[in-house]
């Protein structure tokens, strides 16, 4: 029993380092040769975990050999276009404004309530709203509006809003978040002055962000947010 | 030099390093382990006996054995050479007793699955395919 726990951890682990070396794609849209590459993973990895007799070995070196080859596959369709092309295909025009690519569609093995459900799901009810229909190379359909038919921005009110600015996290559970300070210029007696005027201290801080633009949010155990706008450090208070 | 290029490196190395590390050894073990079989056939047909000497060269077959599993358990799967170790302590056993035919024909059974294992491991369109 030890034995088999022991394999699974270390498997565990080692197919859990693969992923993350392959990045964060893998998770997110997978292009055809990645979903390969992550179905072959999940039964590679469970058949020396099942099997004592199997060497571990035999379930990592496969999964090496995948992270490496996933590795080279996507750095030369960076740097290829036709490689590219060749492993993850091209997106497909199904709806034009002159309206649906029928050959496209065909080609693709897409039906029109496939076309019109993607249209839906964008929250478009009939094609005359729609512009373009794409078929991409991970499977999934994109619906471009007609100008028309999109939401009003504020530019079209000419409404100027400044564009926002990433908050930085400076404390989270209770764990100052020194990298950040340092990019933000500030050092850890700022924020515990700023901390000691709210009357709290740092290790009770579930969580604080801090932007350039001086937006602080911070939450302490037990208590609710706080929300302000104060210069820290150098730039002093507003 | 960024981190994944680090890892790529590594699992690139140890693949490399493993192939050839498992191609050298196993050829080692099957080679030496042939000879050493063929010599103590050839040594009892010759002699029409089984002689002392025997006793420790089949003693020596079965260490090396032993020694060589530990290492080949770890690329190969362990059932494919259980056959191997049990053949070994039965031509032991029957060379211990002067069982002289029992002994030839497990020497033959013996030199029969190391080629069976060399077949399984070794680098050959039908593994591949």
């Amino acid at each position: 029993m030890i034995i088999t726990i022991l394999r699974c951890l270390i498997i565990y682990l080692i197919a859990l380092l693969i992923i993350r070396v392959m990045g964060k794609r893998q998770i997110a849209q997978m292009q055809p040769f990645e979903l390969v590459i992550t179905l072959i993973i999940a039964d590679l990895a469970t058949v020396p975990m099942a099997d004592v007799s199997i060497p571990l070995f035999n379930g990592i070196l496969p999964l090496m050999v995948l992270a490496v080859l996933h590795f080279f596959i996507t750095l030369l369709s960076c740097k290829s276009l036709r490689i590219r092309c060749f492993f993850n295909g091209r997106p497909i025009i199904l709806v034009t404004p002159n309206g649906i690519d029928e050959s496209a569609l065909k080609k693709m093995n897409v039906t029109i309530n496939d076309v019109l459900e993607a249209c839906r799901y964008a929250g478009y009810v009939t094609l005359e709203d729609i512009q373009y229909v794409i078929m991409e190379t991970n499977g999934n359909i994109s619906v471009i509006p007609k100008s028309s038919a999109t939401e009003v921005t504020r530019e079209d009110l000419k409404i100027k809003q400044p564009d926002p600015i990433l908050p930085m996290i400076i404390i989270s559970d209770g764990k100052f978040s020194d990298e950040n300070l340092k990019s933000l210029n500030l050092t850890r007696q700022d924020i515990e002055e700023f901390l000691e005027k709210q009357k709290c201290k740092s290790t009770e801080v579930i969580i604080m962000t801090y932007s350039t633009e001086g937006d602080i949010y911070f939450q302490s155990k037990n208590e609710s947010k706080v929300s302000l706008n104060q210069l820290l450090g150098q730039g002093g208070a507003r | 030099m960024n981190k994944r290029w680090v890892y790529i490196l590594i699992f690139s190395l140890i693949m490399i390093g493993g192939s050839i590390f498992e191609f050298v050894f196993s050829n080692y073990t099957i080679d030496k382990l042939t000879a050493d079989t063929q010599s103590i056939k050839t040594q009892i047909i010759e002699n029409n006996s089984i002689t002392e000497n025997l006793n420790e060269e089949i003693s020596n077959v079965d260490e090396f054995w032993t020694n060589q599993e530990n290492i080949l358990c770890i690329m190969f799967n362990h059932k494919d050479m259980l056959e191997l170790g049990s053949q070994i302590t039965q031509v032991k056993t029957y060379i211990s007793q002067n069982d002289l035919d029992n002994s030839i024909i497990h020497l033959d059974m013996l030199i029969f699955y190391i080629n069976g294992l060399k077949h399984i491991i070794e680098l050959s369109y039908q593994n591949i395919f």
